[in-house]
């Protein structure tokens, strides 16, 4: 069976057509086809075909079937009774697909006529049946084809001709078989037999080079010996140093004074070994990847808000590589890292991929649902069509609107994708890591045990204390407690001051005084106090009050205001329970009814009234009216006022300033104790005891214990002023929502909806499971988990293909497939097909290790051979294709930068955390961005670093080919232009690193010109000057400056590019 | 030889026509690189001129922001008799910020200009002067109604980011016809870049030196193009010296490489960049009745006048194609042509910026006789809604956003001016007869400039790319 399948295989490929057309006729067909909006409308509609996922489902039956049916006709010997009718129809079948299927098949074909099964046939058409008898005597088919009327655009060759002729004659006999647009490639567009879609081929090394000790070697050299041509010798030691250094580094090697150069090549492969151990690996590949990812730290569009935590997704890429995650992990993170078991916050912050495009934040707050609807699927098209060129390299989104035209991509499986990801949507989520969470709490646990543990020292001491000084002043009399001093103390007498210090209040609303007394009005009047000097926690607030109405319903006569948090305490009167004190607090929270008898004219209320509450540390509350316990104590958490944050308020409940919240009455006078007074205390108060003052208090004990006094309680405003919070992580990534049913859209108009679609992936890529067996109202866990497994699959022949290519393209300049994120029909074929199989197998037995392949890569004679030049190569190869020799390299943006920082000593090589902004930005309306050179050593940090705002490009990068960060870009354009001289010459960049660059020269080669020549051009160009450059340079320092030979090195094609 | 390196030969040779360029050196600069992306068959996109150009330049003045068709250029006298009644209709139209008003009439009146009797409102009196060299398109619609993706399809044809705008196909297209600046110009409103900065003028995913660059009418024009102060004038010349000097000894050995000497060429052509900049940003050259035609002597009309002096001045040096922004960012006060609050007071004031210097633009282009192979393009991202965002019972003061149906105008390029192309309905809400997409009237530029949209394409991520991507036709009774 296994050699069946194989053979099978085999014979697919030798069926393949081969293309000989020229694209410019595919253009020509493309252009035709579009050249008017109706008849491109009109043939959209006839590309609908085989739309619903059940027709998926019969299609990918039916590919196994014709792929089944091939593979008998060709290895079996059919029996005869069927021979003759199978094969003329077998030569006529693929007349059809390449000529006529395009427009005839599908709901509305061309003319009626609908030429994918015999039934469909033999019914005809708007012009009658094809078979039907005709001026030609042999049918109506024929005269259209044979006059070449038909097909419109592309001509019949005599055999097909003959061929059809046959078939007609033979009685056009159709067995039963359904033919499809994509049963087969053709000149127009790829079948389901296109070479990439097919599953990897086992292929061995070349036999005639089995000897090679680098796979790589033999099959390039396979491949070059059929021309004539062969590889070139090897580069120079210094520039397989500098080569290594920017292809796995992306940047001029660093140490290159501790590297022997001579015995470079004898250690070569533990010298790549450290490169790939080093972080700049990580942090050069990750460069590559977030260009595919289209990554960008703003929305873009209009407002181009900023995302100050990207970064955290950028910072797991570069950690990815170096960690040398698994290829296929660092996909599946990055597709549902939220949603697989184990993977934690790292697994939120891969998602970050999904959502690293633009953001149409405006255009999703628009008022129109019809407008939202449109912009939605622009995101999903983003999404769609990002995921499947970078993981797939296929271009799934030109199936929006109509089937591919040029990929077998049915348009309903555009949708089927959509599906899968319709429940992305990007957001800010919390990635607090489990330990800085466990960390925090451990913190907050010691600090309150300390608070407590203080508390309770500084109590004791202050009651010996109290016992001590009361001992000396009262003798045995037990019948009166010693008060100690409060915090703050108001008498009313004068003004609203503090008499002990300094929360002085200010009158309000008509507040005022009156014989010693504060009178309070109960609409507007009220006093409010400076903010507290200290925090407070455990505490005893404390009134006298006269009230004027007995029937007033909510006022406070002391409240303790804090504005942030929003909380407050106070002794409140007649909120819940008319008549009765509470203490008061937001939304009751700190507050219980008490069991007590309401005030009344019976009782003493007509006088003054001594009211006091207490909060311990511990929650516990207690109240007390006249010195006596008003209801019982009870508990309830106790809050942290905040020194700055808080006020004392008179008159008032809590602000704003109004309503029930306002006492009618007096106030004689107040205080404020930061501890809980014990009931003698307060009974004591509350019979006109006054407090013992700390002065006096200094002057009766022992001077021990007032400095112990003195460092508990500032021991304790210190614990209580620590404010520890968790230090809350977050990053941009997916948040995701509930998916919706998904239908396909006519023509992508979201106004016209048709069939419901399935999650499901594409059918035409063999080997993997496409169907994910999910209803309409799946899970978006399930949907991405789903698809994740089936893109990651190693029977993906694509997943494994496209990165193995993706690396190649690094390392050449070019893939073996020039077309690293298309690998459909308009994309190209790879030069070294072969080559690209064994190195995909061989990433998949390695375990996806993406360092191996690095390894093998660059190991490889082919990848260090030297940038020859030769007459015959560029005759028979201009292009380099087949790798007879090495092909140089402009440094990228990125790179141009880094090593120019490198060189001038200026590199900041610290890696991670939040991006460095090189710009200024103001917001009107919305986010402006200008770009700016900044000095100091956090801009210095290699560019992967620099905040990627869409609208805030920087010129010099630019200039450089550094692509718009809006679309993904799996190669970058390399160009040559003057801008670019002039910013490379002029940016205040430049001259600032020309000057820097001269000072580390001067300090490392002293003051002679001759010297600094030798050392800068060592730093530049990775060798020794020639005597004639020696020369000519040490001349030009004498004559003008070192900052001017830096200059000029900086922008010398010997740093910008290396053979 | 890929695609690109097919155009960037022409482009180049364009590019350095005259002086350097020699056909060596155009082919030397000609490679992008030797592995270029593309493996395309050179009939991928054919060169143009495709036919007999119309035009070989392009001004394109961008209302950033929505200029109300209803008070411009689409006369509506239905509307002034519907004044103050509700818009009868059976669904209430969706726009932009969801409050649809009371129909108002315009606040300028509109008068029938020039031989062929144009209707131009009173908002512009200048251009009503010129409104025989006008074509007005009063059909054009748009996909979206929000600023941002409908300005990113009027100047690339796409809602997204990421696609190269018109300047940037033009200049792959056809290359510069001089060697001293490069082939797209941006001038920006004094008053501030537009909503998304640079992305408005972005290459997209053509090469980079496709991407527009910004020449500022005020403060310095150009960046980086001199060195610092404290490089003096000789040592800059002499270390250019001196690095020619190194790059030519390291070329020699590597001769094969057009690449390393294209590079050496773009040091040369910056030079005279060096030259050109200052030399056209000196509008003191201009005479004083040039200066009084472009405005350069009223305090309101000074800041757009001398971008449009510039701009014909860039135009006269061979740049390609010159952008010029009528409006800054959105935000309060507003600085664009957004009046949602008050028309009177917003319309009214961009308009006094904007108009006498724009008449004074095609005046100018006539009489130096640069109009007729000069395309002059005025337009908005869409239009303004003929019923007030208000209240449904109130008659308000501002015009919402309308991507249903507004107007756009070109000059020269030997159009038939002083006519109107396509109509809206009959109080301007939406186009109704021979409407037009952004991708329609690209075609019909890009046919102007001898052009097929069809046929100037560029391989990205799997397709052949077009300006006009599957849409566009070219409507030859709009184009004459």
């Amino acid at each position: 069976m296994i050699c069946v399948a194989q053979r099978n295989h085999r014979e697919i490929i030798s069926f393949r057509l081969v293309i000989t057309h020229k694209i410019r006729q595919r253009q020509k067909r493309y252009h035709t086809i579009s050249r008017n909006h109706v008849q491109h409308s009109m043939q959209c509609r006839s590309y609908e075909t085989l739309s619903t996922r059940q027709t998926m489902q019969q299609f990918q039956t039916k590919v196994t079937r014709i792929t089944l049916m091939l593979c008998m006709s060709s290895i079996f010997v059919t029996p005869n009774v069927y021979a003759e009718n199978k094969s003329t129809f077998d030569a006529v079948a693929p007349i059809f697909i390449r000529h006529c299927l395009q427009c005839h098949q599908g709901n509305e074909p061309s003319g009626g006529l609908n030429l994918t099964t015999s039934v469909t046939f033999t019914s005809g058409g708007d012009n009658g049946k094809p078979t039907e008898n005709s001026d030609s005597g042999i049918s109506l088919l024929w005269d259209r084809i044979s006059s070449g009327e038909m097909p419109p655009d592309s001509k019949l060759t005599n055999t097909e001709l003959a061929n059809v002729k046959d078939w007609i004659r033979a009685g056009s006999p159709w067995p039963e078989r359904k033919l499809h647009l994509f049963d087969m490639t053709t000149e127009q567009r790829a079948g389901i037999d296109w070479w990439s879609l097919q599953p990897l081929n086992q292929t061995v090394i070349p036999p005639e080079f089995r000897d090679e000790p680098n796979p790589i070697d033999a099959f390039v050299k396979a491949k070059l010996k059929d021309t004539g041509l062969a590889i070139s010798p090897a580069v120079g030691s210094a520039t397989l140093f500098r080569r290594l250094s920017l292809h796995l580094h992306g940047m001029n090697p660093s140490q290159q004074n501790n590297i022997d150069l001579f015995d470079f090549k004898n250690r070569y492969n533990e010298h790549v070994s450290d490169f790939l151990d080093s972080p700049r690996y990580g942090e050069r590949w990750a460069r590559h990847w977030l260009d595919i990812a289209r990554f960008g730290e703003s929305n873009g569009f209009e407002r181009d808000k900023s995302r100050p935590d990207a970064w955290r997704y950028r910072d797991w890429v570069i950690k990815a590589f170096n960690k040398n995650m698994p290829y296929d992990q660092f996909c599946r993170m990055q597709i549902a890292g939220d949603c697989l078991p184990r993977m934690g916050n790292e697994g939120t912050i891969a998602t970050g991929f999904l959502v690293a495009g633009a953001y149409d934040d405006v255009g999703q707050s628009q008022q129109s649902a019809a407008m939202r609807a449109v912009v939605r699927q622009d995101e999903l098209e983003d999404y769609v069509g990002t995921v499947s060129q970078a993981f797939l390299g296929l271009t799934t989104n030109c199936a929006r609107c109509h089937d591919h035209k040029f990929d077998p991509i049915l348009q309903s499986e555009y949708y089927a994708l959509c599906a899968a990801l319709d429940g992305v949507k990007p957001g800010r989520r919390e990635v607090t890591p489990a330990a800085v969470l466990a960390e925090t709490k451990k913190q907050v646990d010691d600090l309150k045990l300390k608070i407590k543990k203080t508390t309770s020292q500084l109590l004791d001491l202050e009651n010996t204390i109290r016992r001590e000084a009361s001992n000396q002043i009262l003798g045995n009399d037990k019948s009166q407690s010693l008060i100690l001093q409060p915090i703050a103390h108001w008498d009313f007498e004068q003004d609203f001051n503090d008499k002990l210090g300094n929360l002085h209040g200010k009158a309000k609303g008509g507040a005022h005084l009156e014989n010693g007394k504060l009178v309070l009005n109960g609409k507007q009047a009220h006093v409010l106090t400076e903010p507290l000097e200290q925090p407070l926690h455990a505490k005893t607030l404390v009134a006298t009050v006269h009230l004027q109405n007995l029937e007033q319903q909510g006022g406070a006569a002391i409240s303790l205001l804090s504005n942030s948090p929003n909380h407050f305490d106070a002794i409140v009167y007649g909120e819940r329970q008319r008549g009765k004190w509470i203490a008061g607090s937001e939304n009751f929270i700190r507050t219980k009814d008490v069991s007590a008898l309401p005030e009344s004219l019976d009782n003493d209320s007509a006088q003054p009234i001594h009211m006091a509450i207490t909060y311990a540390t511990d929650g516990t509350i207690s109240i007390y009216r006249n010195g006596e316990a008003y209801g019982t104590s009870y508990e309830r958490p106790n809050p942290i006022y905040y020194p700055g944050k808080t006020r004392i308020g008179f008159g008032i409940r809590l602000l704003p300033v109004g309503g029930n919240r306002m006492l009618t009455g007096h106030i004689h006078e107040a205080s404020l104790y930061d501890r809980v007074l014990s009931k003698d205390e307060i009974r004591s108060l509350s019979n006109g005891d006054k407090f013992l003052s700390n002065q006096k208090l200094a002057g009766l004990i022992p001077d021990e214990q007032n400095r112990s006094r003195t460092r508990l309680r500032s021991e304790l405003h210190r614990l209580l002023n620590k404010n520890i919070q968790v230090q809350k992580q977050f990053t941009y990534a997916v948040q995701p929502k509930q998916p919706q049913p998904t239908h396909r859209l006519i023509r992508g108009n979201t106004a016209t909806p048709a069939e419901l679609v399935m999650p499901a992936g594409i059918a035409s890529i063999q080997g993997g499971d496409p169907m994910f067996e999910l209803s309409a109202d799946s899970t978006d866990r399930d949907r991405r988990i789903k698809l994740a497994e089936w893109i990651t699959s190693a029977k993906n022949p694509l997943f494994s293909r496209v990165i193995v290519n993706r690396v190649w393209q690094h390392h050449f300049g070019a893939g073996i497939v020039r077309t690293s994120s298309d690998f459909g029909f308009t994309g190209g074929k790879p030069s070294h097909p072969e080559l690209l199989d064994f190195l995909a197998n061989h990433l998949i037995k390695s375990g996806w290790d993406l360092k191996e392949l690095h390894r093998l890569i660059v190991t490889s004679k082919t990848w260090q051979q030297a940038v020859t030049e030769d007459p015959r190569g560029d005759r028979i190869d201009v292009d380099n294709r087949l790798l007879w020799r090495g092909n140089r390299s402009r440094l990228d943006a990125e790179s141009i930068r880094d090593s120019i920082l490198q060189m001038a000593g200026q590199l900041n090589e610290s890696g991670g955390g939040p991006s460095y902004q090189d710009f200024r930005t103001f917001n009107f309306n919305s986010q402006f961005y200008e770009v700016l050179d900044r000095e100091g050593e956090q801009y210095n940090r290699r560019t992967i670093y620099r905040m990627i705002i869409r609208s805030g490009r920087h010129r010099l990068l630019d200039a450089f080919d550094c692509p718009d960060p809006s679309a993904t870009a799996p190669k970058r354009s390399r160009t040559t232009t003057p801008l670019q001289s002039l910013s490379l010459m002029n940016h205040p960049f430049t001259i600032r690193m020309s000057s820097h660059f001269s000072n580390r020269v001067r300090s490392e080669a002293g003051q002679r010109p001759a010297e600094q020549v030798k050392r800068a051009i060592q730093l530049a160009w990775f060798r020794l000057p020639t005597s004639e450059e020696q020369k000519k340079f040490t001349d030009f320092v004498h004559e003008h400056d070192l900052e001017s030979l830096c200059r000029v090195l900086i922008n010398s094609n010997e740093f910008l590019y290396v053979d | 030889m890929s695609t690109e390196t097919k155009l960037d030969r022409r482009s180049w040779l364009s590019f350095a026509s005259s002086g350097v360029g020699s056909i060596a050196l155009a082919n030397l600069l000609s490679k992008d690189s030797p592995l270029n992306a593309g493996s395309i068959s050179p009939e991928a996109s054919d060169p143009a001129p495709h036919h007999l150009p119309r035009a070989k330049r392009v001004i394109h003045i961008c209302m950033f922001g929505g200029l109300s068709q209803v008070d411009s250029f689409d006369y509506k006298p239905e509307l002034t008799k519907l004044h103050g009644k509700s818009l009868s209709s059976e669904e209430k139209p969706d726009v932009f910020f969801g409050k649809v008003g009371l129909l108002r009439k315009s606040d300028w009146k509109f008068q029938q200009r020039g031989e062929n009797g144009l209707w131009v409102s009173d908002l512009f009196p200048h251009l009503g002067q010129v409104a025989d060299e006008l074509t007005v398109v009063n059909s054009m619609f748009a996909e979206t109604s929000n600023h941002t993706p409908a300005t990113f399809q009027e100047n690339t044809g796409f809602r997204l980011n990421g696609f190269p705008t018109f300047g940037a196909w033009m200049s792959y297209g056809m290359g510069s016809e001089t060697d001293e600046l490069p082939s797209y110009l941006v001038i920006p409103d004094t008053r501030g870049l537009p909503a998304g900065g640079s992305i408005n003028w972005s290459n997209g995913f053509l090469p980079a030196r496709h991407q527009g660059v910004i020449m500022r009418s005020k403060g310095q024009p150009v960046d980086d193009l001199f060195p610092p102060k404290n490089i003096s004038a000789i040592r800059d010349l002499e270390s250019r010296r001196l690095l020619n000097e190194i790059n030519r000894k390291h070329y020699s050995k590597r001769a094969a490489d057009d690449e390393l000497s294209a590079r050496i060429a773009s040091y040369g052509l910056a030079a005279k960049m060096q030259m050109a900049v200052p030399e056209v940003t000196d509008l003191t050259k201009e005479s004083e009745s040039t200066h009084q035609l472009y405005g350069l002597d009223k305090p309101e009309t000074v800041d757009f006048g001398r971008s449009c002096l510039l701009a014909r001045r860039l135009l006269e040096k061979g740049v390609r194609f010159v952008q010029l922004y009528s409006g800054g960012a959105f935000g309060s006060p507003r600085i664009n042509w957004d009046g949602h609050e008050n028309m009177k007071q917003n319309h009214g004031r961009e308009a006094g910026r904007a108009d006498k210097p724009l008449a004074g633009l095609i005046q100018d282009l006539r009489q130096r006789g640069m109009l007729d192979d000069t395309i002059v393009i005025c337009t908005s991202e869409f239009g303004r809604t003929p019923f007030t965002q208000s209240a449904s019972d109130k008659l308000g003061t501002g015009r919402d956003h309308n991507q249903n149906g507004f107007s756009i105008w070109m000059a020269g390029a030997k159009m038939p001016g002083g006519r109107t192309y396509g109509s809206t309905d009959e109080i301007g809400w939406q186009a109704t007869e021979e409407r037009t997409s952004w991708p329609d009237l690209h075609a019909n530029l890009l046919h102007l400039l001898g052009i097929d949209h069809e046929r100037l394409t560029y391989y990205h991520n799997g397709i052949q790319r077009r300006l006009t991507n599957v849409h566009g036709s070219v409507l030859p009774e709009l184009v004459g």
